[in-house]
């Protein structure tokens, strides 16, 4: 039977608390005592789940007033009996929640700390407040979806690796930070919300798409990859123009996000867009796509 | 056994094992997307003179870009036929149609079959026309090339599915005059048109210089189907009744059994049902080449 494994925050840390390890994968066909010992770090110090949290474990039948988001329910069929992993209260000081987590789902009831779903590999991640920075960088398959905003980094490469985001998808439905999508290469991110300056920097592969407006030098430095702004920009002198035409592929992009519950207006729906090829710096493979809005 | 007054005769019809794949061709609207589906599909009547058999089985139910959509398929002897006539295809009639896009119309009928389907990259080939200004995109766990044409750009999904389908399966309409067997044929097509997962690869949906294996010219392997000719029955065994002055043949390439029979059962229905009509059979090889026999009236029951 599948279960539904709720973590309830006592107490807002001072101080950051590296958590890494909860993930539907460790807590399922664990008992309460097991989960409350598992190990965090809290700067220097060795602590425990139990430390910080309330456990309690329910089948998800009987977890009625748990989750019940449609989201989750229509991504994570066939995901077997993995548990669902829900945390309660504000986990902005928890760092590396959901990183590595290859299956399962986990929603997160409130906001969650740097690094959220790093290095993930499957499974969806649901936070219905605020992200820190680093949400998903380095994340390989699987989906994160963000109600609020996120950080700085989404998606990026971590300082010395060359290669950021190779797969999954991200959706934010705030605004997002800074270098978002630096050095991706493949998967998707998207941002309802307005974005911070140089989203896409240096990015190889896959796509970005911005629906309010973005900070500066967008696109700077990217090889290859797709840049998709619904509001007007001024790029950079090294984005060359190349046509306005309708974008085959935008209403498949367009019906993925609105199947995932990504909100998007229909009047965005029939858009032509201005096509620019860049960076050319770097060989000019890459593209910005700008929304050509009547 | 008769049927609506029209001798059902005991035979069945010989089918074959071949490999078949769905195609959906959009456009801008069903004009161009009718242009592309009619062009890729032309000349797709016979396996052995053309290659494949092909042709438009009708409109998409849903399309991945949300346009009008024209489901095609497309039967050939091999994996290696399939992908080489695909992508002659899709390169000379669908990338030249303005507008247009192709997707993978992956065959729901195999829905929980993995291994009864597999995948033929086409657009992954395809792609090279872009002369290395072609790109790809990732949508939900799909690749699709983009290539880059004069008119703008052309999308082709990477992989197509492919199963083993049944091609050849058929029914012969005997009847007292030409006009009577064009109008049972004519009802038939109609009535054939609305069974999802087959195509009638003859143009209209119907044959009239239906084929024997051999001839007697040595350089032939097939030649018309001299017993059921009319104009020659007093010179060899035939096999047409008295009366019988006419005879057209209905071809039907199907995905499934299921699909082919449903079809030969509502369009020998329908021809039956034709004034002047006298006998319906099939045409088989004694049973000795092909896999999948339909029995017409079993069929019918």
């Amino acid at each position: 039977m599948k279960t539904q494994v709720t973590l309830v925050l006592k107490e807002i840390p001072s101080l950051p608390v590296e958590a890494e390890l909860i993930n539907p994968e460790n807590v399922t066909e664990k008992g309460i005592p097991e989960i409350k010992s598992m190990l965090l770090w809290c700067g220097n110090r060795q602590e425990r789940v139990g430390d910080y949290f309330e456990v309690e474990i329910t089948s998800l039948e009987e977890s009625k007033n748990g989750v019940a988001d449609p989201v989750l329910n229509s991504v994570n069929k066939g995901e077997g009996n993995l548990a669902r992993l829900v945390l309660q209260g504000d986990l902005s000081k928890f760092k590396r929640l959901g990183q590595g987590m290859a299956a399962g789902e986990m929603l997160i009831q409130g906001s969650a700390g740097f690094h959220a779903g790093a290095l993930m590999r499957g499974g969806t991640l649901l936070i219905e407040e605020n992200a820190g920075d680093w949400l998903g960088a380095h994340m390989e398959g699987g989906q994160i979806l963000v109600k609020g905003s996120a950080g700085h980094f989404v998606g990026s490469a971590y300082r010395g690796k060359t290669k950021g985001m190779t797969g999954g998808r991200i959706l934010i439905g705030g605004d997002a930070g800074q270098m978002l999508g630096a050095r991706m290469g493949r998967g998707l991110i998207a941002v309802e919300g307005d974005c911070g300056d140089v989203p896409g920097f240096g990015m190889m592969a896959g796509t970005i798409l911005i629906q309010g407006t973005s900070g500066i030098r967008v696109g700077a430095n990217m090889r290859r990859g797709t840049v998709i702004l619904l509001q007007s920009k001024k790029l950079l002198p090294t984005f060359y123009y190349n046509c306005t035409y309708e974008l085959p592929f935008w209403r498949l992009l367009y019906n993925q996000l609105i199947q995932a519950g990504f909100s998007l207006p229909a009047s965005y729906q029939d858009v032509s867009f201005r096509r620019y090829s860049g960076d050319a710096n770097e060989g000019g493979k890459g593209e910005i796509l700008i929304c050509h809005c009547p | 056994m008769y049927l609506n007054g029209v001798e059902i005769e005991e035979t069945f019809a010989e089918a074959f094992t071949m490999r078949g794949t769905r195609l959906t061709v959009t456009a801008v609207n069903e004009r161009w997307a009718r242009h592309a589906a009619l062009a890729a599909t032309g000349f797709a009547t016979s396996v052995i003179g053309c290659g494949v058999e092909a042709g438009i089985e009708g409109p998409a139910v849903s399309t991945p870009d949300g346009r009008f959509g024209l489901d095609c398929l497309f039967f050939a002897f091999s994996k290696e036929d399939m992908e080489k006539h695909l992508i002659k295809r899709i390169g000379q009639a669908i990338m030249t149609a303005p507008t247009s896009a192709c997707f993978d119309g992956e065959l729901p009928e195999f829905q929980g079959q993995d291994d009864a389907v597999s995948k033929l990259n086409i657009g992954g080939k395809l792609r090279f026309f872009g002369d290395g200004y072609q790109a790809s995109k990732v949508i939900g766990n799909v690749r699709y090339w983009r290539i880059p044409v004069m008119e703008g750009e052309f999308l082709i999904q990477e992989d197509f599915s492919v199963v083993k389908g049944i091609g050849g399966g058929n029914f012969l309409i005997l009847a007292e005059s030409a006009g009577a067997a064009l109008l049972a044929s004519e009802a038939a097509v109609e009535a054939m048109r609305a069974v999802r997962g087959v195509i009638l690869p003859f143009p209209g949906g119907v044959v009239r210089s239906g084929s024997q294996v051999g001839s007697n010219y040595k350089f032939l392997s097939a030649s018309t189907n001299t017993a059921y000719c009319p104009t020659i029955r007093g010179r060899l065994d035939s096999l047409l009744p008295a009366g019988v002055n006419s005879v057209l043949e209905i071809v039907i390439d199907g995905l499934t059994f299921e699909s082919v029979s449903r079809a030969m059962q509502v369009g020998i229905i329908a021809a039956s049902q034709v004034q002047g009509v006298k006998r319906i059979t099939a045409g088989n090889y004694g049973g000795r080449l092909g896999k999948h026999h339909f029995h017409l009236q079993e069929i019918l029951r």
